[in-house]
């Protein structure tokens, strides 16, 4: 059985996803057994990873690159890089839905690239007779801060389900499970109206969340399994991301009662979600330096 | 109170809220780590289940069947070397957990919880 981790790269006009995607790798290489990484990525961004890295470096870390076509649908986004600073640029990372057809893996783990892997806790997966993984349950890096849109889609909604990580075997109820995922993201617009929820933005975790709910027949049963992690860590835009030490990653996280305040924060051998991207990317080379 | 005492205690509720999140920290990597796959099935390695395992092990069960994690009857084949494994987890964890609780707890400033 082949096995690895599939992650979505697309660059916008502030955000170097594929160098996110290089230090991610360099972690996974690092921590994981199961550390096959394919990347499907568009033209623009390989062509840049390849400008910035030497090219037999990043084929050391990467193994497989799928170029596809960038879907240049408007699907316009803020991105945070705390709360002093912000861009509103274009998502790209739209194309998920595909994972069932692009992973070369028979059983494969879907990564956001900022989702950066400090330990072998995904390993489990693979160890599992689950054949499709999704955690529900995640926890604010900051334990006294807690966001009610990360637990249901809209207020009187249905569970909110994390596409940032999502483990599947290449089995029928996969393949019903992306196209599920795919035919939402088509309707999007109907699927808000029905599902009561406001998101401009295309966002894979309410597609997922959606589909889930129709595969599960329209309730709450346990047929979608949550990964061998108890919850995913997950720090915010508004937060800054500010050093990295081996494992060791720095956050100042803003108080939830007083805004633009910060608290120190540091997690070792921990995977961290990491939404603010501008940080991220300011401290990947950081990261690839000292993992490589 | 002036200005100096106020700053003092706005140093110190800094300090307080800096430990209780570093602690929380601790807390969710233990628990983390104390997830264990077994045979297919995943279990939460808690006290209880360490002494549910033991009690079976001393009667001499060779092998059983538990519910995991997400109640799935998963076959535990060799009772002892799960009870083994379990327990070695537990103690790696929550060891690592009790270093580094009590390393937090003599550090004084903000900095030095964080390094």
């Amino acid at each position: 059985m082949s096995t690895g981790v599939l992650f979505y790269v697309h660059n916008n006009r502030h955000i170097d996803y594929g160098k996110i995607a290089l230090a991610n790798s360099c972690l996974i290489k690092k921590h994981m057994k199961n550390n096959s990484v394919t990347i499907v990525t568009d033209t623009g961004t390989i062509n840049w990873l390849y400008k910035a890295f030497d090219k037999d470096f990043v084929d050391s870390k990467i193994d497989n690159i799928i170029v596809a076509k960038r879907n240049n649908t408007r699907n316009i986004r803020r991105f945070y890089d705390t709360r002093y600073s912000k861009q509103v640029e274009t998502f790209y990372n739209i194309d998920r839905f595909n994972s069932y057809n692009y992973s070369p893996y028979d059983e494969t783990l879907i990564l956001d690239v900022d989702y950066m892997i400090c330990n072998n806790q995904f390993d489990m997966c693979w160890e599992l007779d689950y054949d499709i993984q999704i955690n529900k349950d995640s926890k604010d890096i900051l334990s006294t801060r807690h966001y009610d849109e990360f637990k249901r889609i809209g207020e009187q909604s249905i569970d909110f389900y994390w596409a940032t990580a999502v483990f599947f075997r290449k089995t029928k109820e996969a393949e019903i499970l992306f196209n599920l995922v795919n035919h939402v993201q088509q309707n999007y617009q109907y699927y808000k109206l029905l599902y009561g929820f406001e998101a401009p933005t295309f966002r894979n975790d309410f597609a997922f969340s959606i589909a889930i709910h129709l595969l599960n027949g329209m309730g709450n049963n346990n047929f979608i399994k949550p990964l061998p992690v108890p919850f995913l860590q997950h720090s915010h835009g508004f937060d800054d991301f500010v050093d990295v030490n081996g494992t060791k990653f720095k956050f100042l996280l803003e108080k939830p009662n007083n805004p633009g305040d910060y608290l120190l924060c540091s997690t070792e051998d921990t995977n961290v979600h990491i939404m603010n991207k501008f940080a991220l990317n300011r401290l990947s080379d950081k990261i690839i330096k000292e993992n490589k | 109170m002036t200005d100096q005492r106020l700053e003092n205690a706005l140093e110190f509720a800094n300090y307080r809220a800096t430990l209780a999140n570093q602690k929380a920290k601790l807390k969710d990597r233990c628990e983390a780590q104390l997830n264990y796959a077994y045979n297919g099935g995943i279990f939460h390695i808690s006290e209880s289940l360490i002494s549910f395992v033991d009690s079976f092990y001393r009667q001499g069960k060779k092998s059983m069947i538990m519910l995991d994690s997400n109640k799935t009857p998963v076959d535990i084949e060799d009772v002892q070397e799960f009870y083994n494994q379990i327990t070695t987890r537990w103690f790696e964890s929550v060891n690592e957990y009790h270093r580094q609780h009590n390393e937090l707890a003599n550090k004084r400033k903000v900095h030095t919880l964080i390094d």
